[in-house]
């Protein structure tokens, strides 16, 4: 595969639309297959009873807040030493995707929260730094927002979605960091998933929707931008 | 009823929903 050849937005742009429509269709796909082992083939939990199943959305849109903003850092930390147009572009076009995962991962845990821990809201580390991570995306896009100048603007947005970076393993190690009410991480790579395995296929069903699903709209606003900025 | 449960899931894919609307929107204006 030409790698370099697909840097130019001109080249990119009929590949991001093929990219997009396959994505979106896996999306569809990987969540109806989520939903219905997460609804009708995972058993109903122990002590949590019904509402433990807002883990197959919470738990997938609390991953992407994080890697989307690692990949909207990535990709503006590229455009800011390669003064690539369409790496600043990509960054453009995950962010507002990035806050909205970051707001559903909010508000399933505040859905999750008042049943399990008798609150909506508690300032926790981990709920804090989540809290953080969405001001930085709506600061990154209001920031590029208030710039005219597009290279000015994208410039500006790379140096805070940088140094902004550095909250993520805040909010990943913050359970381990911190004596939080927060519950540690269910799955890692150094242990076995600590729940039944069809709550776990059913989770990580939702993870890839949600990863298809943010492939999808990316490229989508990707394409969006290469016809505004031309 | 759990509504803990279907608020969660009422209020992720309606906002996801309303991205694609927007976006779908704004395909079309880019294209005109």
């Amino acid at each position: 595969m030409k790698w370099f050849w697909y840097a130019s937005p001109e080249t990119f742009f009929p590949l991001a639309g093929r990219l997009a429509y396959g994505c979106g269709i896996a999306a569809a796909l990987l969540a109806v297959a989520g939903l219905y082992v997460g609804f009708f083939v995972a058993p109903t939990d122990a002590t949590q009873g019904e509402v433990y199943r807002i883990i197959f959305i919470h738990v997938p849109a609390a991953w992407m807040s994080m890697l989307l903003y690692l990949a909207m850092a990535f990709w503006a930390a590229l455009g800011l030493a390669l003064n690539t147009r369409l790496s600043g572009m990509m960054a453009r076009a995950i962010a507002p995707s990035g806050a909205l995962f970051t707001f559903i991962a909010l508000w399933t845990g505040a859905l999750w929260g008042k049943p399990t821990w008798g609150a909506y809201w508690v300032w926790d580390a981990r709920l804090t730094s989540e809290l953080i991570l969405l001001f930085l995306y709506l600061g990154f896009m209001a920031l590029q927002a208030s710039i005219d100048d597009r290279r000015r603007s994208d410039r500006a947005g790379a140096v805070l979605a940088i140094v902004g970076a550095v909250n993520v393993p805040i909010i990943y190690f913050s359970v381990q960091w911190w004596n939080t009410l927060h519950q540690g991480a269910s799955v890692s790579f150094a242990k076995a998933p600590s729940m039944a395995a069809t709550m776990f296929t059913g989770m990580i069903l939702m993870v890839l929707a949600f990863w298809m699903y943010s492939f999808a709209v990316t490229f989508v606003r990707v394409r969006c931008l290469i016809r505004e900025q031309g | 009823m759990n509504w803990y449960l279907w608020g969660a899931y009422g209020v992720t894919f309606f906002v996801l929903f309303i991205e694609v609307i927007l976006l779908i929107k704004r395909t079309r204006e880019t294209k005109a």
